[in-house]
């Protein structure tokens, strides 16, 4: 009996890849089961022209849509692996340029230099600053969970509970489930009246 | 003018009789008693005006400060843009703030700092090193080393002027440059430091100057006299007149010391005019007519607007650049004569050529869309006088990259797209804001650049058609009673509602879907369906929804309403979406993020705010659709001019009679709303996609839209249904299948679902077992 199906099989899948493409104009999301099966593989038939995608979730990959759903390695390369000098600059024409160095004790990315400000505006007292420098933060790294408790957490110390919730949420909602962090934010979240 | 020459008589009478002399004497003395009266007047006056002496000052607007720091989205042009309007020199030698070079891939650069309202931003020098649009790395000089950020000064957009039309800059008198006190000084009043307010050596060296010269070539007036004049006299020239401000300088002197007038002055003086606005004092005449700061300024330069308290007008250099020459090497030639500076230094400031503004820098001509505003949200915490005149400083979130290149790219986009071909009829507006804060990063009220009549972003409240349709998906996503996969009738109905005729909505083109699923039907925008799903949701839970994406007024309760048919403004329009891309975060749209005193000194921010409206797994779901539509749907146009930004999510909108054309949409960085239409309302022959879509295309290509990295939430999950949606599982078909999320107790009606049903070669054989 197999012999039987498996031209009939081959064909149907082949004419419905075809005539989706051409047809009703929702490609994307077409998801060929059946060639997954082994039973094609082993026979002499060639492959569809359809390329196969696993049928089983990883989620990331079985979005249709092209990096709907990136994985982390999927991230835009947003810095050159702060703090690690990239390759050395040609020399300026006139001006000395010196090659970049890392100072110690000098932050290498901006957000961990805006923390720094913040730790210093706080023991200064003066909390509408520490604000405002870490929503600079925010805006600069604005799905970093911990920059946006940091902003959640002195909203709650000015007395400003429902801003302080309303952030923490945010907060939440970029911090991977059962991580140090989440778990932090939901304690936290516990703490406001 | 030449001061005093003449002299009051003293009153003559002729004397006659003792008692006659007694009667003069008396009188006398009354006169004098009277004018010492005046006199204690007068420096009672001066004492109590000076000492209080405040300046009415403008509120000064500024855009968004360029951050730039290693992996920020700015590319070299952007960087040197910002730079040239801020008034840098692009220089061979980086010596003073406020220069900058390129070479390659890299701009060097001397900020200049600046007073922010969280803290003092300094001036540094930094390279940037760009890769493509994008900065790769950046660092400083030996003693600063690696420098993670740097936030160059806010650009001035806009002031806010008193009644008087005056504009100033105040300056301390520490922060003024020496020379240019001495080229004044040299200039106007050479005795300045040694007189007591009024100079009669200097009056009486003019005298023979003018009389030898037969006109007027030198003034006697003090810098006190002229202070005195310029704040509490009228012009008339009366010697009543003269003698007041004789006295009135003569007691300045007495009750303040040497800097505090000199600082007055500096602060006082006219020197410039541009419209109906005043330009006074010296700070702001350096960024008048140079674009930069005082202390930046060479000695040439500060001898040309030490030149100018003789006559503005007459010695204006924009205008007489050879008046002006020349005005400035009589202020040198003085200079030198009195020993400021050396022969050398002379020369080489003779030589200089003029470097003026070609053009003063636009004020308030720049971006009224976005200025009415800024006016609106600060209206809720400032009144009118107080913007006018305390000098507040505005921090605003424009950013001026996203404007100028939307402002660049919307004329010809609008013209791209026009049927008739251009005729000039067809408007827009445009609303960009920031994702996920909800600033406004750009408005235009219009489809001409810097348009300044209607403002249609604020003020053209239109039917949103089918730009409303993600409220009512997202209502009955958050039910819980449908998934993607839902299935849907696209069919006529006839609806009938209380006090409105009955209702026959159709799809564009008229056609007839049948049953569909709920993904599509909003990515492709389907009347019908979205008719099925809204009556069966709700129409009070769609329009809750509105609410609480932040639409403040009335939903009307009307089946209409599932296809568009309520008013909104482009603006309000953005903050619907504006909480779609915050992934169901609602952050109220924000113009003004801080004000300040005019020293830098807090006084009010407006911070980020942000509040969970739609849980963010309701939210994941919507966006898939969303990122469909670009995909599968109404804006699958857009894909290949799209491609390095997608995935994208947006929304097209069409009304009635194509009299509007809407698309809002976002990515991960920027939410964009376009609409078009003309102002009449009639037939503008677009649709959504046809219209709107192609430029907000446009628009957002040219700004690099980022794609959208929207994280799945932990607990939804992929599963596999049947391509064909079906009612009836046993017309299920499942060889091919797609791939949607759901979440776990939503999952897909077992009708369709593909997913775990017994196994594959089950299936396989049951259905091809009748071969």
């Amino acid at each position: 009996m197999l012999t039987r199906v498996l031209p009939i099989l081959c064909f149907s899948l082949l004419s419905a890849c075809a005539g989706m493409d051409g047809g009703r104009g929702i490609p994307a999301p077409v998801e060929d089961r059946s060639g997954a099966g082994a039973a094609v593989q082993g026979s002499s038939v060639t492959t569809p022209a359809q390329p196969t995608q696993p049928a089983t979730p990883p989620a990331a990959r079985t979005n249709p849509a092209r990096s709907v759903v990136p994985g982390i390695d999927d991230l835009p390369p947003r810095t050159v692996a702060p703090g690690i000098p990239a390759p050395q600059p040609a020399p300026a024409p006139l001006e000395p340029a010196p090659a970049p160095m890392t100072m110690p004790g000098m932050p290498a990315t901006p957000e961990a230099a805006l923390l720094m400000e913040v730790d210093a505006a706080l023991a200064a007292g003066d909390l509408e600053r520490a604000a405002a420098v870490a929503e600079r933060a925010v805006r600069i790294a604005p799905r970093d969970a911990n920059l946006w408790y940091r902003l959640a957490s002195i909203r709650a110390r000015q007395g400003r509970t429902d801003e302080a919730a309303g952030i923490a949420r945010r907060a939440l909602s970029f911090a991977a489930p059962d991580t140090p962090v989440a778990r932090e934010i939901n304690d936290f979240l516990g703490t406001l009246p | 003018m030449n001061p005093s020459t003449r002299r009051a008589q003293p009153p003559s009478s002729l004397p006659r009789a003792n008692q006659g002399f007694a009667w003069v004497w008396s009188l006398l003395g009354l006169a004098m008693l009277a004018f010492a009266a005046w006199c204690v007047k007068i420096d009672y006056e001066i004492r109590r005006d000076f000492e209080a002496l405040q300046w009415e000052l403008p509120a000064r607007i500024y855009a968004r400060p360029l951050e730039i720091y290693a992996g920020a989205h700015v590319s070299a042009a952007q960087l040197t843009d910002q730079l040239r309007r801020l008034g840098y020199r692009e220089s061979s030698e980086l010596r003073n703030p406020g220069e900058f070079q390129t070479s390659g891939n890299r701009v060097s650069l001397w900020t200049r700092g600046f007073e922010f309202w969280d803290g003092a931003e300094p001036s540094l020098y930094v390279n940037v090193e760009f890769d493509g649009n994008r900065i790769r790395e950046m660092w400083g000089d030996q003693r600063t080393g690696m420098v993670p950020l740097v936030r160059l000064e806010p650009a001035e957009i806009a002031l806010i002027n008193p009644g008087n039309g005056e504009d100033r800059v105040p300056i301390s008198l520490e922060d003024v440059p020496p020379d240019l006190v001495e080229a004044i000084i040299a200039v106007e009043d050479q005795r300045f430091y040694s007189h007591f307010g009024v100079d009669p050596i200097g009056i009486l060296r003019a005298l023979v100057a003018n009389l030898r010269a037969g006109e007027i070539v030198q003034g006697g007036s003090t810098l006190t006299q002229q202070l005195v004049k310029n704040l509490y006299l009228n012009r008339e020239q009366t010697l009543r007149r003269k003698a007041e401000e004789a006295l009135m300088a003569l007691a300045l002197e007495l009750h303040f010391s040497k800097d505090e007038i000199l600082t007055a002055y500096l602060n006082e003086v006219f020197l410039g005019q541009q419209g109906n606005r005043a330009i006074h004092g010296f700070a702001l005449a350096a960024e008048f007519y140079f674009s930069r700061s005082l202390d930046e300024l060479s000695l040439d330069e500060l001898a040309l607007l030490a030149g100018l308290p003789r006559g503005a007008s007459y010695y204006n250099p924009m205008r007489f650049p050879e008046r002006a020459v020349e005005r400035r090497n009589v202020v040198l030639a003085r200079m030198l004569s009195q020993g400021y500076i050396s022969a050398p230094d002379h020369e080489d400031a003779r030589a200089a050529p003029l470097r003026v503004n070609a053009r003063a820098p636009r004020q308030n001509a720049g971006y009224p869309a976005f200025m009415e505003l800024v006016r609106q949200d600060l209206a809720r915490d400032y009144d009118a006088e107080a913007l006018r005149t305390e000098g507040l400083r505005i921090f605003t979130t424009l950013d001026l990259h996203v404007q100028n290149t939307m402002e660049a790219t919307l004329e010809e986009a609008v013209k791209a797209v026009e049927r008739p071909v251009s005729e000039g009829k067809l408007e827009a507006a445009v609303v960009i804001t920031d994702a996920v804060t909800g600033e406004v990063r750009a408005v235009a009220g219009g489809r001409q650049r810097g348009y300044a009549g209607f403002n249609r972003a604020l003020n053209a409240v239109r039917p949103i058609g089918s730009l409303v349709k993600p409220a009512v998906y997202l209502a009955a996503l958050e039910s819980g009673r449908f998934t993607l996969a839902s299935v849907l009738s696209d069919r006529p109905v006839t609806l009938q509602s209380r006090g409105a005729p009955a209702w026959s909505p159709s799809n564009y083109d008229d056609k007839i879907f049948g049953d569909v699923y709920l993904h599509d039907a909003l990515e492709r925008s389907m009347n019908l369906a979205t008719v099925d799903l809204g009556m069966q949701v709700g129409l009070d839970k769609v329009g809750e929804m509105l609410g609480r994406l932040g639409f403040e007024r009335e939903v009307p309760q009307f089946p209409s309403v599932l296809l568009g048919s309520v008013d909104m403004a482009p603006v309000e329009v953005a903050q619907l979406y504006q909480t779609l891309a915050g992934n169901g975060f609602r952050s109220p749209l924000r113009t003004v993020e801080a004000v300040t005193t005019p020293t830098g000194e807090p006084l009010e921010r407006y911070g980020i705010e942000t509040e969970q409206v739609v849980d963010t797994a309701s939210m994941y779901l919507l966006e898939y659709a969303l990122q469909g539509v670009f995909e599968r749907g109404t804006a699958q146009t857009a894909r290949n001019r799209l491609d390095a930004s997608l995935p994208l999510a947006g929304k097209t909108g069409t009304t009635n009679d194509l009299r509007d054309s809407w698309f809002a949409g976002y990515g991960d960085d920027l939410v964009g709303v376009v609409w078009l239409g003309n102002d009449d309302n009639s037939d503008t022959g677009l649709t959504g996609a046809t219209g709107a879509l192609r430029v907000w295309t446009d628009i957002m290509r040219a700004l690099d839209i980022q794609p959208r990295l929207t994280i799945p939430p932990a607990n939804v999950v992929w599963q596999s249904v049947a391509l064909g949606p079906v009612r009836d599982g046993a017309q299920r078909d499942c060889r091919l299948t797609t791939s949607l999320p759901f979440l776990p107790g939503r999952l897909p009606d077992p009708a369709v679902n593909c997913e775990d049903d017994g196994s594959f070669m089950d299936r396989l054989f049951n259905r091809f077992g009748d071969f």
